[in-house]
């Protein structure tokens, strides 16, 4: 049901998740932002159990944070990469944490960069990745139309072309999602896909 | 676990705790440190005892980030120095992550300061032989902040302070010219009192400033001011 996917351009990396927080049968909320932006040139798309994913992504969060503040410089994407991948394995045999995670980051010296980590610490270095059930139409669709060093509107429009597929052929699809973007200004969110917007409330 | 029961800070039997007081002592050696609070900037300065020629300067930092918005300075023993500011930088980002908010300035002093005060009662240890100026400001209200620790445990806020070596003598210069400033004359302030003490010429001090806008920076050529 939790779709995230992204793909490595020229010079830049960008993700894609969808907004939907589900618990059961019911949608709490549908502009969820599941991507949350690791520092200023990393960002961190989870997909997974709400609490892990909040509870996880928070906590690398801060200890690249710590890291910054105690060496000067910033971690690079390869070792928050690692750095995310340890902490999940760790965990793995006690009290596991089930989120799924796409790390997209731009260091100076190798430009950028995306890495795919899934909940049992498996970790690899990818040009394009996706989670969940979307991943059957997401993974699809890249494998036709991509190819190394897109054009940043080349990218864009796979995305679309992703959401599209997943939209029209996912039986229970989320209607929204959100796109961000990291290449040498930073991490920042490019745009939302938004199908159903919330409804102002009636007043009585 | 008997061997680290005996306590080394006691009362003597006039009501002082020598260790404590040979920390400060500690402190008085150390190198001089200053911080001004101006209205909307806060600076911090400390001496720089005459580099050793194969010394790579640059590796010796004395004017530390603890977040984006609060710095540090101190005087005294720097090995001492960087156990407190590392558990200061964990505790802003243990902070931040268990109520989704930066430290206030009082909020990291009063941890810093508990911690060295710790060490006053614990047995086996020694107090930190430092004091520290912190400086920043409220993640909210904008207000700058200017504070002080020392090895007993107190802190308190200042509109200036001084430590380490002739801080009595910077204190003095500081009480007579302080006045709300802002900007360039804040800093102005600060290397004025910092060149009473410390021999002039530019190699001699660090000085770095911090804004609320853009955080901390390191003073390219404070003898220059």
């Amino acid at each position: 049901m939790e779709c995230v996917f992204g793909l490595v351009g020229n010079g830049f990396a960008v993700v894609a998740a969808d907004t939907s927080a589900v618990h059961s049968i019911l949608l709490h909320k549908s502009n969820e932002d599941k991507i949350t932006v690791l520092d200023s040139h990393k960002l961190i798309a989870a997909s997974g159990e709400s609490g892990d994913r909040v509870q996880f992504t928070e906590y690398i969060q801060k200890n690249v944070a710590l890291y910054q503040f105690r060496n000067g410089i910033p971690l690079t994407t390869a070792a928050a990469a690692n750095f995310t991948r340890g902490e999940l394995a760790t965990a793995l045999r006690k009290n596991p944490y089930f989120v799924n995670i796409l790390l997209a980051g731009y260091d100076k010296e190798t430009g950028p960069s995306l890495y795919y980590i899934d909940y049992i610490a498996t970790l690899h270095k990818v040009d394009k990745g996706a989670f969940g059930y979307g991943s059957y139409f997401s993974l699809s669709m890249m494998d036709r139309h991509y190819h190394s060093g897109m054009m940043i509107e080349e990218a864009i429009d796979l995305v679309d072309k992703c959401i599209m597929e997943i939209r029209s052929r996912l039986v229970v699809a989320p209607p929204n999602f959100v796109i961000k973007i990291v290449d040498k200004e930073g991490a920042r969110e490019y745009a939302w896909r938004e199908s159903v917007k919330d409804a102002a409330v009636a007043s009585a | 676990m008997a061997r680290y029961d005996r306590a080394i800070t006691v009362f003597s039997p006039d009501g002082h705790l020598f260790q404590v007081e040979y920390a400060l002592e500690a402190v008085r050696k150390g190198n001089a440190a200053v911080g001004v609070r101006g209205t909307d900037i806060v600076v911090l300065g400390v001496e720089k005892k005459s580099a050793a020629k194969l010394q790579d300067s640059r590796s010796v930092r004395k004017i530390v980030s603890l977040d984006d918005h609060v710095a540090l300075a101190c005087a005294g023993l720097k090995a001492d120095a960087r156990i407190l500011i590392n558990r200061a930088r964990i505790e802003c980002q243990s902070h931040r992550l268990t109520v989704e908010d930066p430290v206030t300035v009082e909020y990291i002093t009063r941890y810093i300061a508990g911690l060295q005060q710790k060490y006053t009662q614990s047995g086996g240890v020694r107090p930190f032989g430092l004091s520290t100026l912190i400086v920043g400001f409220d993640p909210y209200t904008g207000v700058p902040s200017l504070y002080q620790t020392d090895p007993s445990g107190t802190f308190s806020a200042w509109k200036a302070n001084a430590t380490g070596r002739n801080s009595n003598s910077m204190r003095e210069f500081l009480e007579k010219n302080y006045k709300e400033t802002y900007g360039q004359e804040t800093v102005k302030l600060a290397i004025r009192a910092l060149l009473e003490v410390v021999e002039s010429g530019g190699k001699n001090i660090e000085v770095a400033v911090m804004t609320k806008e853009d955080g901390l920076r390191q003073l390219e050529c404070p003898g220059c001011q």
